[in-house]
């Protein structure tokens, strides 16, 4: 953020164009617009932020925001939430308000079963009202006169819709033809911003004439959208792919921008994990967990002691990837033997699947899906992209099902 | 509130409409793709009409109603000009001792004009300091050292009927008044982007609606959920836990007097307690127009117009800046005096309080001895402070960088300028006493100041609690100033004294290039 910068200067001349005039209406015969949004309903729009430079065109910029929403409530645990659904982009979240007030979306983990998770941002939980309001509840019949709608409150929806704070000179309400309570869309009139751009930090500014172009359109519903539905397609072929890995397999799991990769050797009773997938001897942090009575034991490799035997309760079971206990029925069947997980399954993947080496976090995929090869399964792949380095994949390829034997390289310690 | 504003000048601009593009068509649509569970109550809705989606019997439903005590309580606030006094405070405590837990406090007093002009006035104090768990007691301990805090000066916005743009004004040196845009700066954009009045300066009470208010079996009115959030955040709330209910205590005329509001403590898995407190007093009876916009003081001050102008041309002053802990300027704590001779020098002593002889020059601890000396053939000042180098005292160059001396152009420039205010800043107080006017105060006891760094008090030119002016006897010259500023919670008072003009002897050892001056308590005089 930068310092106060005070530049003073003498009010000069304004002048303004035409501003769309409102319909009078008496107080009685006033609709109350406000009232249709007490119905579910969907809002698509588009605000396109232009800004020219009189004096410098190069600096001229235009910027295209966008909002498909719909308003609805869902039932939750027997009460009904206020929830809105964000349509578009890898998933269309659902998100709704929880007694406590905070927000949170609802999605399926890797088993298919529907799961809701509060919402954070920069470590503060997120709440509901602050979030996701509808600013048809700030908005009454004293608000309109005629179809014209106050600026303030036009200027709200703008915000609540765009995130852009930005003066509007008026707004008009185009109500629906065969049902003039119901609102089609709004026309907005929005002044001339003037902007300063920074020239050469130093304090010179130009400024530069910054226009918003609005357009808001509504659709109204009897019926709310509803919580979403777990996957379907019962993808019999993927299931017994994943059912028959049995145990003896070995998957290798790397992560394609970092070339950072794990490979696990499962002979049935046994786990060797391996962090360098292309290093032939072991490496710091191999991990290697036999049983030992009715319990197991583990121990760790490091290249300046070897292998030592550390604390551990971890099984065998409990260090294996989950990747082949996801649900078939989270997937698409695209053919080819390629199933994709539908949008609503991919939200907690990689927490729930991607071992924590990866330092992945909670980061959410855009795509995932499983391939087979034949009959078997082949891989499972999370995709995602990051908007600095780029897309990247992290991928568990499954291999020796039924033959899988520790390395050569490795020494029982 | 937003309280990082930035602020552009107001230019020439027209209003131009911009429309929505047309989306009468298939914009209004439901589609498949982003509403499956539901559909418009007439299926040929879905079609690409240009009079918009065809609705069958859809029922649009009836807004919730509202109490009439609802409705006058709502009246009170809702478009109507009131001033606020809120506090909010927020404690987070931790229950490891080795962690740091922290308070925040904040005063705001706002108020909102409505009416011709539509206008927002808010002042703000921000306090803190840190806790720190005792194991023993179990007691969260305030550290005392860490304790600062910081007022902004009372800001006056107003809404640009034309733009509905936020503008800023105030009242210079001079005793005009000047209109900026209220801006803010962007990371996003690079630029600086005026704020929409409307947008930052929201009355909430406009958005909430009388259905909001319900009333309980006791008569007591409160608000629903969802707006107690939206109150909090139109007052700048932050760090604040979810607000589950806000009471209304009403006045005897119905309207709203007080908020009370109800706000769990947040425990996040025993790693630390956050505790907030939120309180709101409003003051409905303040006047049709207390916001009106600024306009330049009239205040008649003949004497104090030819006392602000009484170092003009004179040939040398002493300047005597003196830092008391007290109020009333019985403690001092350390003190600078300037010796000024045009043409010649400017000499600076700064010393501690105990320290009261007038030797010179030396440098130890917080003592510091400067100069300026005048270099004829360039017509300038160079700065040089005294420095002790291995067996003696010398004057130094004072550099503002590697290669670049300090040196100031005039001799003006050294010292102070009051002569750049307008006599109007000030309102006559006492026969030969002036104070500032509470509007222009934060700047002004900069410019008693002395010009030259380091013995200038940076605080003076923005945080200016009180600046009160004595005159000579004679009424031709300012004898005394009184100014002071806080700082980190800790207020600071400062005199000025005017004295000798046109009489200042030069001491010898002030233009002394080597050598070993005297040492301090020596008492080496000319």
């Amino acid at each position: 953020m930068k310092k106060l910068l005070l530049l003073a200067a003498p009010l000069t001349a304004l002048s303004i164009g035409v501003a769309l005039p409102a319909t009078p209406a008496s107080a009685s015969e006033q609709i109350d617009y406000s009232r249709a949004f007490l119905l579910p309903y969907n809002v698509k729009g588009e605000a396109i932020l232009s800004t020219h430079f009189e004096e410098s065109s190069s600096l001229d910029s235009q910027i295209a925001y966008s909002v498909d929403r719909d308003y609805g409530q869902i039932e939750v645990d027997g009460s009904v939430r206020d929830a809105v659904r964000d349509n578009g982009g890898a998933s269309s979240l659902i998100h709704y308000e929880g007694l406590d007030g905070r927000s949170y979306y609802d999605t399926l983990n890797y088993q298919n079963k529907l799961e809701s998770v509060s919402e954070s941002a920069l470590a503060m939980d997120v709440i509901y009202a602050d979030t996701y309001f509808d600013p048809w509840d700030y908005i009454d019949v004293s608000d309109f006169s005629g179809t014209a709608l106050e600026s303030k409150k036009a200027e709200l929806l703008i915000s609540a819709y765009f995130g852009l704070d930005f003066p509007v000179v008026s707004a008009t309400i185009v109500p629906n033809k065969s049902n003039p309570g119901l609102v089609d869309s709004i026309d907005f009139t929005c002044g001339v911003r003037p902007d300063g751009y920074e020239v050469d930090g130093m304090g010179a500014i130009l400024v530069g004439d910054s226009t918003l172009e609005v357009s808001l359109s509504f659709a109204f519903y009897e019926e709310s959208f509803s919580r979403i539905a777990p996957g379907g397609e019962e993808n019999p072929a993927l299931a017994a792919a994943l059912s028959s890995l049995g145990t003896n397999y070995t998957v290798y799991l790397t992560e394609n921008d970092l070339s950072f990769s794990q490979v696990y050797y499962y002979v049935g009773d046994s786990l060797l994990i391996h962090q360098d997938a292309y290093a032939p001897y072991p490496v710091d942090g191999d991990t290697f967990i036999t049983p030992y009575g009715s319990t197991t034991r583990t121990y760790e490799y490091s290249s300046s002691r070897g292998w030592e035997r550390v604390s551990s309760s971890d099984t065998v079971e409990a260090s294996l990837p989950l990747f082949p206990k996801m649900s078939a029925a989270l997937f698409r069947d695209e053919g080819d033997g390629t199933y994709s997980v539908i949008e609503s399954g991919l939200a907690l993947l990689t927490r729930d699947l991607v071992p924590a080496d990866f330092g992945a976090g909670d980061t959410e995929p855009y795509y995932a899906y499983a391939r087979l090869d034949g009959d078997a399964l082949a891989e499972i792949s999370l995709g995602y992209y990051d908007f600095q380095y780029g897309p990247y994949a992290i991928t568990a390829a499954y291999d020796a099902v039924g033959t899988t034997a520790f390395p050569g390289w490795f020494v029982r310690p | 509130m937003n309280k990082t504003a930035f602020l552009l000048p107001l230019i020439a601009f027209s209003l131009v409409a911009c429309g929505p593009k047309d989306n009468s068509s298939s914009s209004s649509q439901p589609s498949e793709q982003s509403t499956p569970e539901s559909t418009p109550s007439d299926s040929s809705s879905s079609s690409s009409s240009s009079e918009g989606p065809v609705y069958g019997d859809i029922s649009i439903p009836e807004k919730p109603s509202a109490s009439q005590k609802a409705v006058t309580a709502l009246a009170s606030l809702k478009g109507k000009t009131h001033a606020a006094h809120i506090e909010m405070n927020t404690d987070v405590y931790r229950t490891s001792a080795s962690e740091v837990g922290i308070h925040q406090g904040r005063i705001i007093d706002l108020a909102h004009q409505y009416g011709e002009v539509r206008s927002y006035r808010e002042s703000l104090t921000y306090t803190y300091w840190d806790y720190k768990l005792n194991v023993e007691t179990g007691e969260q301990e305030k550290v005392e050292t860490t304790e600062w805090s910081y007022s902004d000066p009372t800001a006056y916005y107003y809404r640009d009927a034309e733009t509905g743009l936020a503008t800023v004004e105030k009242i210079t040196n001079q005793n005009t008044v000047t209109t900026s845009w209220l801006s803010e700066y962007s990371d996003v954009f690079g630029s600086y982007i005026p704020y929409a009045f409307d947008a930052l300066f929201r009355n909430p009470w406009d958005y909430i609606s009388a259905s909001d208010l319900t009333e309980d079996e006791d008569g007591i009115l409160h608000l629903s959920a969802d707006k107690c959030q939206f109150i909090v955040d139109c007052y700048g709330g932050t760090s604040i836990n979810y607000v589950e209910d806000i009471v209304l205590s009403l006045g005897e005329d119905g309207g709203i007097d007080e908020l009370n509001f109800v706000i769990p403590d947040l425990d996040d898995d025993e790693r630390y307690v956050r505790t907030n407190t939120f309180t709101i007093t409003y003051y409905r009876d303040i006047g049709d127009n207390p916001i009106p916009h600024l306009a330049p003081f009239t205040n008649d001050n003949p004497d104090l117009a030819a006392a602000l102008n009484c170092l003009d041309g004179v040939n040398s002053y002493t300047y005597l800046k003196e830092f008391f802990s007290d109020p009333e300027r019985q403690q001092r704590t350390t003190w600078t005096k300037g010796y000024f001779i045009r043409d010649d020098i400017a000499y600076f002593r700064q010393r501690a309080a105990e320290d009261d002889s007038d030797t010179a020059p030396y440098r130890m601890g917080d003592d510091y001895d400067y100069r300026c000396i005048y270099d004829a053939e360039n017509k300038l000042y160079r700065v040089q402070d005294c420095e002790f180098y291995t067996s003696s005292w010398e004057w130094a160059v004072v550099m503002l960088s590697g290669t670049t001396p300090y040196t100031i152009d005039t001799f003006e420039e050294i010292g102070p300028n009051f002569n750049a205010l307008n006599p109007a800043l000030f309102k006559k107080t006492g026969e030969l006493t002036y104070e500032a006017e509470e509007l222009v105060l934060p700047t002004l006891g900069g410019y008693f100041d002395n010009g030259m760094q380091g013995v200038h008090s940076m605080a003076l030119t923005t945080s200016t609690s009180e600046c009160k002016i004595t005159l000579t006897a004679d009424k031709k010259a300012i004898s005394t100033v009184d100014t002071g500023f806080s700082l980190q919670g800790k207020k600071y008072y400062i005199r000025f004294t005017l004295d000798d003009i046109n009489s200042v002897v030069k001491q010898n050892y002030w233009s002394a290039e080597e050598g070993y001056p005297p040492l301090p308590g020596s008492g080496a005089e000319a």
